[in-house]
Protein backbone atom coordinates (compact mmCIF):
# COMPACT_ATOMS: atom_id res chain seq x y z
CA UNK A 1 0.00 0.00 0.00
CA UNK A 2 2.65 2.51 1.11
CA UNK A 3 5.42 0.60 -1.08
CA UNK A 4 8.18 2.43 -3.22
CA UNK A 5 6.08 2.02 -6.13
CA UNK A 6 4.17 4.01 -8.42
CA UNK A 7 0.41 4.79 -7.60
CA UNK A 8 -1.98 1.65 -8.24
CA UNK A 9 -5.42 0.94 -7.22
CA UNK A 10 -6.78 0.80 -3.55
CA UNK A 11 -8.68 -2.32 -4.48
CA UNK A 12 -9.89 -4.08 -7.59
CA UNK A 13 -13.86 -4.45 -8.27
CA UNK A 14 -14.88 -6.83 -6.27
CA UNK A 15 -12.52 -6.70 -3.47
CA UNK A 16 -13.17 -5.17 0.12
CA UNK A 17 -11.74 -2.11 1.67
CA UNK A 18 -11.82 -0.83 5.58
CA UNK A 19 -11.96 2.76 5.29
CA UNK A 20 -10.01 3.80 8.81
CA UNK A 21 -12.11 7.50 8.85
CA UNK A 22 -11.54 9.67 12.55
CA UNK A 23 -11.21 6.17 14.35
CA UNK A 24 -14.58 4.63 12.43
CA UNK A 25 -13.88 1.44 10.56
CA UNK A 26 -15.87 1.10 7.89
CA UNK A 27 -16.50 -2.24 5.79
CA UNK A 28 -17.33 -1.71 1.72
CA UNK A 29 -17.01 -3.24 -1.68
CA UNK A 30 -15.48 -1.86 -4.53
CA UNK A 31 -17.51 -2.07 -7.76
CA UNK A 32 -15.90 -0.10 -10.18
CA UNK A 33 -12.50 2.03 -10.63
CA UNK A 34 -10.89 4.10 -12.91
CA UNK A 35 -7.46 6.19 -13.21
CA UNK A 36 -7.82 10.43 -12.98
CA UNK A 37 -4.53 11.05 -14.99
CA UNK A 38 -2.47 13.86 -14.21
CA UNK A 39 -3.93 17.20 -15.72
CA UNK A 40 -4.86 20.75 -15.72
CA UNK A 41 -8.21 20.12 -13.94
CA UNK A 42 -6.21 18.68 -11.10
CA UNK A 43 -3.54 21.19 -10.73
CA UNK A 44 -4.62 23.15 -7.55
CA UNK A 45 -3.11 27.12 -7.17
CA UNK A 46 -3.03 28.59 -4.12
CA UNK A 47 -2.74 32.00 -5.56
CA UNK A 48 0.24 34.45 -5.57
CA UNK A 49 2.18 34.62 -2.45
CA UNK A 50 4.64 37.04 -1.35
CA UNK A 51 8.04 36.25 0.02
CA UNK A 52 8.03 34.42 3.28
CA UNK A 53 4.55 34.61 3.53
CA UNK A 54 1.94 31.86 3.95
CA UNK A 55 -1.50 31.88 1.87
CA UNK A 56 -4.96 31.32 3.57
CA UNK A 57 -6.41 27.91 3.56
CA UNK A 58 -7.00 26.60 0.26
CA UNK A 59 -9.81 24.20 0.12
CA UNK A 60 -9.79 20.93 -2.50
CA UNK A 61 -12.93 21.08 -3.08
CA UNK A 62 -13.28 21.86 -6.66
CA UNK A 63 -10.86 19.52 -7.76
CA UNK A 64 -10.95 16.62 -5.01
CA UNK A 65 -14.11 15.89 -3.64
CA UNK A 66 -16.07 12.77 -4.75
CA UNK A 67 -19.56 11.13 -5.40
CA UNK A 68 -20.93 10.62 -1.90
CA UNK A 69 -19.62 6.66 -2.30
CA UNK A 70 -16.67 6.99 -4.55
CA UNK A 71 -13.15 6.77 -2.72
CA UNK A 72 -10.36 8.46 -4.36
CA UNK A 73 -6.61 8.03 -4.01
CA UNK A 74 -4.07 10.53 -4.72
CA UNK A 75 -0.46 11.45 -4.88
CA UNK A 76 0.77 15.11 -4.74
CA UNK A 77 3.49 16.73 -6.38
CA UNK A 78 4.29 21.06 -6.36
CA UNK A 79 5.41 22.66 -9.33
CA UNK A 80 5.97 25.55 -7.61
CA UNK A 81 8.91 26.52 -4.98
CA UNK A 82 6.37 25.94 -1.59
CA UNK A 83 6.22 24.28 1.10
CA UNK A 84 2.46 23.19 2.42
CA UNK A 85 0.75 21.73 5.45
CA UNK A 86 -1.97 18.80 4.37
CA UNK A 87 -5.14 18.91 6.38
CA UNK A 88 -7.76 16.67 6.66
CA UNK A 89 -10.32 17.09 7.91
CA UNK A 90 -9.62 20.94 8.10
CA UNK A 91 -8.41 21.45 11.95
CA UNK A 92 -6.33 18.15 11.46
CA UNK A 93 -2.50 18.16 9.98
CA UNK A 94 -1.57 15.37 8.12
CA UNK A 95 1.62 13.41 8.33
CA UNK A 96 2.61 14.07 11.60
CA UNK A 97 4.43 12.92 14.60
CA UNK A 98 3.19 14.37 18.35
CA UNK A 99 5.08 17.94 17.43
CA UNK A 100 5.68 17.79 13.97
CA UNK A 101 4.20 17.51 10.25
CA UNK A 102 6.17 17.11 7.43
CA UNK A 103 5.20 19.53 3.69
CA UNK A 104 4.31 18.90 0.63
CA UNK A 105 7.70 20.69 -1.41
CA UNK A 106 9.84 20.89 -4.17
CA UNK A 107 12.76 18.30 -2.61
CA UNK A 108 10.22 15.58 -2.23
CA UNK A 109 10.26 14.79 -5.40
CA UNK A 110 14.24 14.81 -5.59
CA UNK A 111 13.93 11.82 -3.20
CA UNK A 112 10.95 9.94 -4.16
CA UNK A 113 9.96 10.25 -7.87
CA UNK A 114 6.63 8.36 -7.84
CA UNK A 115 5.33 10.56 -4.92
CA UNK A 116 4.66 7.43 -2.78
CA UNK A 117 4.86 9.21 0.40
CA UNK A 118 2.44 11.78 -0.76
CA UNK A 119 -0.40 9.61 -1.28
CA UNK A 120 -3.91 10.31 0.49
CA UNK A 121 -7.32 9.15 0.25
CA UNK A 122 -10.18 11.29 0.38
CA UNK A 123 -14.42 9.41 0.63
CA UNK A 124 -16.52 11.61 -0.97
CA UNK A 125 -16.52 15.25 0.66
CA UNK A 126 -13.66 14.01 2.93
CA UNK A 127 -11.19 16.44 1.52
CA UNK A 128 -8.24 18.07 2.62
CA UNK A 129 -6.77 21.38 2.65
CA UNK A 130 -3.73 22.96 2.27
CA UNK A 131 -1.63 26.03 3.63
CA UNK A 132 0.98 26.96 1.77
CA UNK A 133 4.15 29.03 2.28
CA UNK A 134 6.78 30.37 0.53
CA UNK A 135 9.93 30.10 1.70
CA UNK A 136 11.78 31.93 -1.07
CA UNK A 137 12.82 35.90 -0.73
CA UNK A 138 11.17 36.72 -3.66
CA UNK A 139 7.32 36.56 -4.35
CA UNK A 140 5.77 33.51 -6.22
CA UNK A 141 3.06 34.68 -8.69
CA UNK A 142 1.20 31.31 -8.45
CA UNK A 143 1.50 28.69 -6.03
CA UNK A 144 0.50 24.93 -7.44
CA UNK A 145 0.03 21.68 -6.58
CA UNK A 146 -0.72 18.70 -8.69
CA UNK A 147 -2.88 15.72 -8.14
CA UNK A 148 -3.33 12.14 -9.96
CA UNK A 149 -4.65 8.73 -8.56
CA UNK A 150 -7.86 6.55 -9.07
CA UNK A 151 -11.31 7.24 -8.32
CA UNK A 152 -13.03 4.11 -7.04
CA UNK A 153 -16.72 3.29 -6.58
CA UNK A 154 -17.85 1.18 -3.32
CA UNK A 155 -20.59 -0.54 -2.66
CA UNK A 156 -22.12 -0.56 1.16
CA UNK A 157 -25.80 -2.31 1.63
CA UNK A 158 -27.93 0.88 0.66
CA UNK A 159 -27.72 4.52 1.19
CA UNK A 160 -28.94 6.65 3.86
CA UNK A 161 -30.61 9.57 4.71
CA UNK A 162 -32.07 12.69 2.38
CA UNK A 163 -32.14 11.93 -1.67
CA UNK A 164 -29.79 15.16 -1.39
CA UNK A 165 -27.43 14.21 1.19
CA UNK A 166 -27.59 10.15 1.28
CA UNK A 167 -24.59 8.42 2.30
CA UNK A 168 -23.55 4.92 1.46
CA UNK A 169 -23.93 2.39 4.82
CA UNK A 170 -20.94 -0.02 5.17
CA UNK A 171 -21.19 -3.75 4.79
CA UNK A 172 -20.18 -3.44 8.70
CA UNK A 173 -18.78 -0.78 10.70
CA UNK A 174 -16.37 -2.16 14.01
CA UNK A 175 -15.09 -0.24 16.73
CA UNK A 176 -11.92 -1.16 16.42
CA UNK A 177 -9.22 -2.62 14.45
CA UNK A 178 -9.54 -5.82 16.35
CA UNK A 179 -12.86 -6.22 15.97
CA UNK A 180 -12.33 -5.64 11.91
CA UNK A 181 -9.30 -8.48 11.64
CA UNK A 182 -11.54 -10.92 14.15
CA UNK A 183 -14.62 -10.37 11.35
CA UNK A 184 -12.59 -11.22 8.50
CA UNK A 185 -10.99 -14.46 10.18
CA UNK A 186 -14.69 -15.48 10.72
CA UNK A 187 -16.09 -14.67 7.13
CA UNK A 188 -14.44 -16.86 4.96
CA UNK A 189 -12.91 -15.40 2.26
CA UNK A 190 -13.43 -11.97 3.01
CA UNK A 191 -10.36 -10.16 3.09
CA UNK A 192 -10.17 -6.71 3.39
CA UNK A 193 -7.45 -3.38 2.14
CA UNK A 194 -6.89 -0.90 5.29
CA UNK A 195 -7.31 2.55 3.85
CA UNK A 196 -6.56 5.69 6.04
CA UNK A 197 -8.83 8.45 5.78
CA UNK A 198 -6.83 11.03 8.26
CA UNK A 199 -8.96 12.78 11.22
CA UNK A 200 -6.91 10.17 13.77
CA UNK A 201 -6.43 12.91 16.38
CA UNK A 202 -3.64 12.54 18.58
CA UNK B 1 13.78 10.42 -13.09
CA UNK B 2 13.95 13.67 -11.88
CA UNK B 3 17.87 15.23 -11.82
CA UNK B 4 18.75 16.31 -8.46
CA UNK B 5 18.43 20.77 -10.48
CA UNK B 6 14.96 20.26 -11.48
CA UNK B 7 12.39 19.28 -9.15
CA UNK B 8 9.80 19.74 -12.03
CA UNK B 9 9.79 18.58 -15.96
CA UNK B 10 7.71 20.30 -18.62
CA UNK B 11 7.54 19.78 -22.24
CA UNK B 12 9.48 20.89 -24.96
CA UNK B 13 7.77 23.45 -27.72
CA UNK B 14 9.46 26.17 -30.07
CA UNK B 15 8.76 29.97 -29.94
CA UNK B 16 7.55 31.72 -33.01
CA UNK B 17 10.51 33.02 -35.73
CA UNK B 18 10.52 37.08 -34.56
CA UNK B 19 11.71 39.49 -36.94
CA UNK B 20 12.65 42.72 -35.32
CA UNK B 21 11.83 45.44 -37.77
CA UNK B 22 11.59 48.41 -35.13
CA UNK B 23 14.14 49.63 -32.63
CA UNK B 24 12.84 49.33 -29.03
CA UNK B 25 9.85 47.50 -30.66
CA UNK B 26 8.86 44.62 -28.45
CA UNK B 27 7.53 41.38 -30.09
CA UNK B 28 6.01 38.33 -28.43
CA UNK B 29 8.38 35.42 -28.94
CA UNK B 30 6.36 32.89 -27.01
CA UNK B 31 2.51 32.95 -26.07
CA UNK B 32 2.57 31.54 -22.70
CA UNK B 33 -0.47 29.18 -21.93
CA UNK B 34 -3.01 30.77 -19.00
CA UNK B 35 -2.04 29.35 -15.67
CA UNK B 36 1.55 27.56 -17.19
CA UNK B 37 5.34 28.88 -16.56
CA UNK B 38 7.94 28.25 -18.72
CA UNK B 39 11.87 28.80 -19.05
CA UNK B 40 13.87 29.79 -21.99
CA UNK B 41 16.24 26.45 -22.98
CA UNK B 42 17.29 27.57 -26.22
CA UNK B 43 17.63 30.90 -28.28
CA UNK B 44 19.12 31.29 -31.52
CA UNK B 45 19.32 35.21 -33.01
CA UNK B 46 20.85 36.33 -36.24
CA UNK B 47 21.37 40.43 -36.24
CA UNK B 48 20.97 41.42 -40.22
CA UNK B 49 21.81 44.91 -39.20
CA UNK B 50 24.94 46.59 -40.47
CA UNK B 51 26.19 47.70 -36.29
CA UNK B 52 26.53 46.32 -32.98
CA UNK B 53 22.49 45.29 -31.48
CA UNK B 54 21.98 44.79 -28.47
CA UNK B 55 19.07 42.18 -27.62
CA UNK B 56 16.81 42.27 -24.58
CA UNK B 57 14.29 39.39 -23.29
CA UNK B 58 11.69 40.02 -21.34
CA UNK B 59 7.99 40.28 -20.31
CA UNK B 60 5.24 42.74 -21.55
CA UNK B 61 5.31 45.01 -24.50
CA UNK B 62 4.09 48.25 -23.47
CA UNK B 63 7.12 48.77 -22.61
CA UNK B 64 9.04 45.54 -22.24
CA UNK B 65 10.19 44.29 -18.42
CA UNK B 66 13.67 42.57 -19.21
CA UNK B 67 14.37 39.73 -17.26
CA UNK B 68 17.62 38.32 -18.53
CA UNK B 69 20.88 40.38 -18.99
CA UNK B 70 21.09 42.36 -22.30
CA UNK B 71 22.66 40.40 -25.64
CA UNK B 72 25.41 42.07 -27.05
CA UNK B 73 25.66 41.35 -30.99
CA UNK B 74 27.91 42.20 -32.93
CA UNK B 75 26.94 43.02 -37.47
CA UNK B 76 26.17 39.79 -38.77
CA UNK B 77 26.53 38.11 -35.92
CA UNK B 78 24.65 34.54 -35.37
CA UNK B 79 24.25 33.49 -31.59
CA UNK B 80 22.68 30.21 -30.25
CA UNK B 81 22.41 29.72 -26.56
CA UNK B 82 21.32 26.09 -25.11
CA UNK B 83 20.47 25.46 -21.71
CA UNK B 84 23.79 25.39 -20.41
CA UNK B 85 24.46 29.08 -20.91
CA UNK B 86 20.82 29.88 -20.56
CA UNK B 87 19.75 31.34 -16.73
CA UNK B 88 16.72 29.33 -16.09
CA UNK B 89 14.41 31.88 -15.26
CA UNK B 90 10.82 31.22 -14.97
CA UNK B 91 8.30 33.08 -16.91
CA UNK B 92 5.13 33.60 -15.86
CA UNK B 93 3.60 35.61 -19.11
CA UNK B 94 4.40 35.67 -22.18
CA UNK B 95 8.25 36.05 -23.54
CA UNK B 96 8.39 39.05 -25.34
CA UNK B 97 12.05 40.45 -27.14
CA UNK B 98 13.26 43.36 -28.65
CA UNK B 99 16.52 45.28 -30.51
CA UNK B 100 17.87 48.58 -29.87
CA UNK B 101 18.61 48.76 -33.27
CA UNK B 102 16.71 47.28 -36.31
CA UNK B 103 15.12 47.60 -40.09
CA UNK B 104 13.06 45.72 -42.74
CA UNK B 105 14.56 42.35 -43.96
CA UNK B 106 17.24 41.66 -44.18
CA UNK B 107 18.60 43.94 -42.03
CA UNK B 108 16.13 42.53 -39.37
CA UNK B 109 17.32 41.08 -36.01
CA UNK B 110 15.57 37.48 -35.80
CA UNK B 111 15.30 35.69 -32.89
CA UNK B 112 13.62 31.67 -32.60
CA UNK B 113 14.12 29.29 -29.28
CA UNK B 114 12.41 26.83 -27.80
CA UNK B 115 10.73 26.54 -24.25
CA UNK B 116 10.36 23.97 -21.25
CA UNK B 117 6.78 24.59 -20.39
CA UNK B 118 5.17 23.75 -17.29
CA UNK B 119 1.75 22.37 -16.39
CA UNK B 120 -0.84 24.58 -14.83
CA UNK B 121 -4.21 24.72 -13.55
CA UNK B 122 -5.65 26.27 -17.28
CA UNK B 123 -4.68 25.32 -20.45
Amino acid sequence: MYGYVPIEPVALPGQHVLLINSQRFELYQVAYVEPIPPSHPFVANLGAIGAGLTAAVFNTTAILDMQRNHLGRFRAYVLDDIHSVVSQPQQLSRWGTLNQNARLNVYAKLQDPCDHLTQFHVFGQDRIFLTATNPTGVALAQARVAFYGYRHVLEGTAFAGPPESAMPVPIKTFADIQSAVAWSQSAQGVKFTAVDMGGWSR
Amino acid sequence: MVSPIDFKHGIRDHTTLVSLVAAATPLTLYLLPAGRTCRLRKLHVFNGQAGNVLLEIGTGLAPLARTLPRIFLVPGMELTLTEDQLVGFEFNANITVQADAAAAAPADVQVRGEVEVYQGPTG
